[in-house]
């Protein structure tokens, strides 16, 4: 029986030994620059990085998918082209694509090399799926995290195109693609520059009595003191007056990051292909750890039905999301 | 140059919605956009009451184009499209499913949902035959501007003036105030025809709830930006409907085209209609939020309320 893949992260090569070190099947990975949704200081790969990467993959049998999935402007196009070109030349397993240009490229320039739909796509039926598919010979597609357990398996039904869904770390709670939180505030699109609340535009300023407030280009995201966790700065983590309502509460997103550990079964039974564990921008450490339980956890269900691991272990998961509380999603309804 | 009216993006009662474009059937808006982007729980309108609508509206003289949504997650969604797709209208699409349902490509509007950045992606699109393009609005002029000359046979739209989409989500964020989940959210959005606006800690405004989308509580407005926007091709501006006035916007702008009224006068007159503040920061690549001010380009912040 052919288990689901477990894809995990890197923003560098000593994160990538230690997935493919402890049992993941696949390592999605992206070029120093903004040709990616990572694009933030001393993460990615250079070119050498890269070569080095695929070969330590290769060597253990397992794949690396090049993320190549900003949405460039005109100028930046040549760059995202070259990056699709310097992956496939450096032996990458596929590449995961989002933006139409850089797909017609891949689909004229390399029809037989495999491509990916980047969650930045949002394909989130089956129609869209077999748009992509069509014209620009999609093989796999990254569902955005908008779609319910129920409703992947009615897509599993509808479609041949394999399907990769999140399973652990940092959660969009809008439709990827489609969020302009971040670029209403600081002008930095997420699609183009490859970056939500990037570093450089947030501030912490303390206040009267140790508070201490969190600004993003100068707009007031939220107030805490220094007693309190708090998650890193996303419009979407902040805390708003309802003026409807007068209340003043995280109005979009709790502090929270997904974690389907307990659900794993069903979603490996919704008939998915792979699951993607969320986080280039973590360490080596956290890359090590978490594809080691997701690895037990998967062997486990295909020996005995139960994705059970150790509870210390489960515990230990969740505590590498200082602050955060574990969620679902929607994955169990909406 | 001509004024388009967006889709209604709040939930409004279908009484109102009927009287709603009556009214507009007697300006000058030559476009109008109709029926649910946001939400499919949303359906006041069955079709054949879109269907009157687009009658009455038609026969007021207007182009109709049927909207569509812009998140869709099951099939159900997709076939109620599909039957949008048999009316004989122009169809906006704001998903990439529902322009793969829509047989007949020359009917097709590409709305401001498509992630359309790049001449290529514009080529591509119109090369499967579709006749218009919305474009998004986090687009800077420069951008607009590569794009346009990229696409120049196809017609070109900007929104001009209301509040801006900025995000789409499976969660009900109306629900969510008020403690319940989307899936029993017994359509409460119908209580907030204006939506629920959001403020920051320090009282700046700055988002606006609407059911599953969230959207800017700064209204945009281009009406100074005119001229250049007619340089950049762009031939239909469009207007966001809002809970008051919107009959009103539309006919300053309709009086700015065609130089009855001048910009600085249109502009305060806009303003009034806009308490949280004006903005078009996008477009000069600034902050969404912001607002450069043509005449000095000096930025002016929004004020709080």
């Amino acid at each position: 029986m052919k288990k689901v893949e477990i894809c995990a992260p890197a923003g560098n090569l000593p994160s990538l030994k230690a997935a493919v070190d402890n049992g993941a099947d696949a390592v999605y990975m992206g070029f120093s620059g903004d040709t990616n949704l990572r694009n933030f200081p001393a993460l990615n790969f250079t070119e050498d990085e890269v070569h080095k990467a695929i070969q330590y993959a290769h060597n253990k049998e397992k794949k690396v998918f090049i993320t190549v999935n900003s949405y460039p402007q005109e100028k930046e196009l040549p760059l995202a082209y070259e990056a699709v070109d310097k992956a496939y030349s450096l032996g990458a397993d596929a590449v995961i694509a989002s933006d139409m240009a850089v797909l017609s490229y891949i689909q004229g320039r390399y029809p037989e090399k495999r491509v990916h739909l980047s969650v930045q796509a949002s394909a989130s039926n089956a129609e869209a799926i077999e748009f992509y598919r069509r014209h620009f010979g999609i093989k796999r597609v990254v569902l955005p995290r908008v779609l319910t357990i129920d409703e992947i398996r009615a897509l599993r039904a509808e479609t041949n195109v394999e399907i990769e869904v999140f399973a652990l770390g940092l959660l969009c709670i809008n439709s990827e693609g489609q969020c302009f939180l971040s670029s209403y505030i600081t002008s930095e699109s997420i699609n183009t520059y490859g970056a939500c609340s990037h570093p450089k535009f947030i501030d912490f300023v303390e206040e009267d009595e140790g508070e201490f407030k969190i600004l993003s280009n100068g707009v007031v995201l939220n107030k805490y003191s220094p007693m309190e966790e708090v998650a890193y700065p996303t419009p979407c983590k902040g805390r708003y007056y309802n003026k409807a309502t007068g209340q003043l509460y995280n109005a979009i997103q709790d502090p929270e990051s997904l974690n389907v550990l307990e659900i794993l079964p069903e979603i490996i039974q919704a008939g998915v292909d792979s699951i993607k564990i969320e986080g280039r921008q973590r360490s080596r450490t956290y890359v090590e750890q978490v594809v080691r339980v997701f690895r037990e956890a998967v062997d486990n269900y295909y020996e005995s039905g139960s994705c059970r691991v150790s509870p210390s272990k489960e515990q230990h998961l969740q505590s590498l999301f200082e602050g955060l509380a574990p969620t679902y999603g929607c994955y169990k309804g909406k | 140059m001509k004024v388009t009216l967006g889709p209604i993006p709040f939930l409004w009662e279908k009484e109102r919605i009927l009287s709603f474009y009556k009214e507009i059937s007697e300006t000058s808006v030559s476009t109008v956009y109709l029926g649910e982007v946001i939400c499919s729980k949303r359906s006041v309108l069955g079709i054949d009451t879109i269907e009157a609508i687009a009658h009455m509206l038609s026969d007021a003289g207007k182009e109709v184009v049927v909207s569509t949504l812009g998140l869709i997650t099951h099939r159900d969604e997709l076939n109620f499209i599909e039957s949008l797709c048999r009316l004989p209208l122009n169809i906006e699409v704001n998903n990439i499913g529902a322009l793969n349902l829509c047989p007949d490509k020359s009917r097709v509007i590409g709305g401001p949902h498509l992630a359309i950045y790049n001449a290529p992606t514009a080529k591509f699109l119109t090369g499967l035959g579709i006749r218009r393009i919305v474009f998004m609005p986090e687009l800077s002029q420069q951008a607009i501007e590569s794009l346009s000359l990229s696409v120049p046979s196809v017609e070109k739209e900007i929104i001009a003036f209301g509040n801006l989409p900025l995000a789409f989500s499976w969660r009900c964020y109306t629900a969510r105030a008020l403690n319940l989940s989307r899936t029993n959210c017994a359509i409460v959005c119908k209580k907030y025809p204006s939506g629920m606006p959001l403020e920051t800690m320090e009282g700046m405004a700055l988002f606006n709830i609407n059911g599953t989308q969230l959207m800017s509580e700064q209204k945009v407005c281009m009406i100074e930006q005119i001229d250049i926007l007619r340089t950049l091709g762009i031939g239909h501006l469009r207007i966001i409907p809002q809970e008051h006035h919107t009959s009103d916007i539309a006919e300053i702008f309709s009086k700015t085209i065609t130089g009855v009224l001048d910009r600085p006068a249109a502009l305060e007159a806009l303003k009034r209609f806009a308490p949280a503040g004006v903005s078009n920061g996008w477009f000069y690549g600034r902050a969404g939020w912001e607002y450069v001010d043509k005449a000095s380009a000096k930025i002016s912040a929004a004020p709080a309320s």
